[in-house]
């Protein structure tokens, strides 16, 4: 019991003195700065969607593949082209971007821009209307101070952030 | 400038100087600014991150709890239908008013020659811890006013600790008045000019030490807010204003009783600079403060039964021990 008491009140010292330890020692920081840093994503970074209408065959498995039910077909007529099908519209306030949808695309019409941190002012810009999702999403360029980084992973540090 | 003068007069006395100014109202502002400040950055650098940083981004973003605070102060005051409305918006505010009135009693050492106490009185060790225990009450009846069951859960979390931590308080509270022969702080410290109390019966300080971790909910005894199960526990109702008040009765409490623990144990304001005593104490209490806030980024988080245990078994058991060492004490003294 006492021994056992011992032991604890030993463990407790070591996790304090460590934490010491870590306050003390210079500072390795793994945060991004996000606004100000701007991670330069990789290739298949599943980011939000966009369509290639004239590919789209209509075929509606991006809609039944969706496992947040975020597609649904709607019949579209393309202004310029007077090109008639049923695309897909997405939600994102559904959307889990998972990346099923351009994976089962048999024709490679949906596609992934890496694109993630659109913001929007109305609820309902969430909802990406055939024509807007053959546009793609928009954002606001980046502000003046950010710059881009790559991340790599560092054997002591974990991970480190170098400028592109 | 007779005007003047009287006003002067007014602020400099004791009873108002010490509630008011220090070690009152705006001595605690500031300090809690300060302290959940660097209980922020602190955890962010052990944990490798980078803590506030965009307010005020020169000065690592010291002034953040300030906008918090502004952000709090014009956000809308939100009463949910079914609470008790006038308890749910009077208990913050009885609370936070309960915590500080114990500084009415707790000397703090003298500057420029005023002696920083409210009110002298022979047993003022009795009246702290008494008046100490008047916050928990209203933290529960702020869970209870607020009909809601996470609100309710942390309020009977509160409850089960309030049991097992005041006892230990009060006993290491009390060994420490068998020791030195007296209910009075001011004579407590005065005792301690060569030998600190910590020294003599260090049982006591480390009972009474976890046991006002406990009761300010600080890790590893953060149990009644605990937000990753309960919200935030008796305060989860609560928004704008008000949060703004729940939030800083904890650290009010713990500022309350780091001075009494520094009275208590580390020997008040000695060793004495002459006519600034009060900063030998406020260095000492800052210390505590920040060890105490720095043990949320080393722990998790207790079970409840685990804190009751611990409550009863150790701490208990520690506080009896270090009565029988004070007596043991005097009796070889004597
Ligand atoms: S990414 Fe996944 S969730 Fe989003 S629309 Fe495609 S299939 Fe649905
Ligand atoms: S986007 Fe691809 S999967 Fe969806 S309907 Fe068009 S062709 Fe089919």
């Amino acid at each position: 019991m006492i021994i056992k008491i011992i032991n604890n009140f030993y463990h407790h010292i070591r996790a304090i003195l460590i934490g010491l330890k870590y306050l003390l020692s210079p500072g390795i920081r793994i945060t991004l700065k996000y606004p100000d840093e701007l991670p330069i994503l990789p290739e298949n970074y599943r980011g939000m969607l966009k369509l290639n209408n004239e590919l789209c065959i209509s075929c509606g498995l991006c809609s039944q593949i969706c496992p947040a039910g975020a597609i649904n077909l709607k019949l579209f007529e393309h202004e310029q082209t007077k090109q008639v099908g049923r695309h897909p519209e997405v939600d994102y306030k559904r959307c889990i971007f998972c990346g099923f949808c351009i994976d089962i695309c048999p024709s490679k019409a949906l596609e992934l821009t890496r694109i993630h941190d659109a913001a929007f002012y109305v609820e309902d810009e969430l909802y990406y209307e055939v024509n807007r999702l053959i546009i793609g999403p928009k954002i606001d360029p980046p502000c003046m101070r950010s710059k881009y980084v790559i991340s790599e992973i560092d054997e002591v540090r974990g991970i480190v952030y170098r400028n592109a | 400038m007779e005007i003047v003068d009287l006003i002067l007069n007014i602020l400099l006395h004791p009873s108002i100087f010490v509630p008011l100014i220090f070690p009152g109202f705006i001595t605690i502002l500031i300090i809690i600014i300060l302290l959940i400040w660097a209980e922020r950055k602190v955890a962010a650098k052990i944990q490798m991150r980078i803590g506030p940083l965009y307010v005020t981004r020169r000065f690592g973003g010291i002034l953040q709890l300030l906008a918090d605070l502004l952000r709090y102060m014009f956000a809308e005051v939100i009463t949910s239908k079914d609470s008790d409305k006038f308890i749910f918006i009077a208990s913050p505010i009885v609370a936070l008013t309960a915590t500080l009135l114990p500084l009415a009693v707790i000397p703090a050492g003298s500057l420029l020659g005023i002696e920083l106490i409210a009110l002298r009185t022979n047993i003022s060790l009795l009246a702290a811890l008494a008046l100490s225990s008047l916050t928990p009450i209203f933290i529960i009846i702020m869970g209870w006013a607020s009909n809601n069951k996470f609100a309710l859960m942390g309020s009977l979390r509160e409850g089960h600790l309030m049991i097992s931590y005041e006892v230990p308080l009060y006993l290491s509270a009390l060994s420490v008045a068998i020791l030195h022969g007296s209910l009075d702080i001011v004579d407590i410290v005065n005792n301690q000019q060569r030998v600190w109390t910590v020294l003599i019966n260090p049982f006591a300080a480390f009972s009474f030490f976890i046991s006002v971790i406990m009761s300010t909910s600080r890790f590893p005894f953060e149990i009644t807010e605990s937000d990753s199960e309960l919200v935030a526990g008796p305060y989860t109702e609560y928004s704008s204003i008000l949060y703004g008040l729940v939030m800083g009765v904890p650290y009010m409490r713990l500022y309350v009783f780091t001075l009494l623990f520094v009275d208590l144990f580390l020997g008040g304001w000695y060793p004495l600079i002459d006519g600034f005593s009060s900063i030998t104490l406020i260095i000492k209490v800052l210390i505590i403060l920040l060890f105490s806030v720095f043990l949320r980024s080393v722990y998790p988080r207790y079970r409840l039964d685990q804190a009751i245990r611990i409550g009863w078994h150790i701490l208990f058991t520690l506080s009896l021990i270090s009565i029988t060492l004070s007596l043991l004490i005097i009796g070889w003294v004597m």
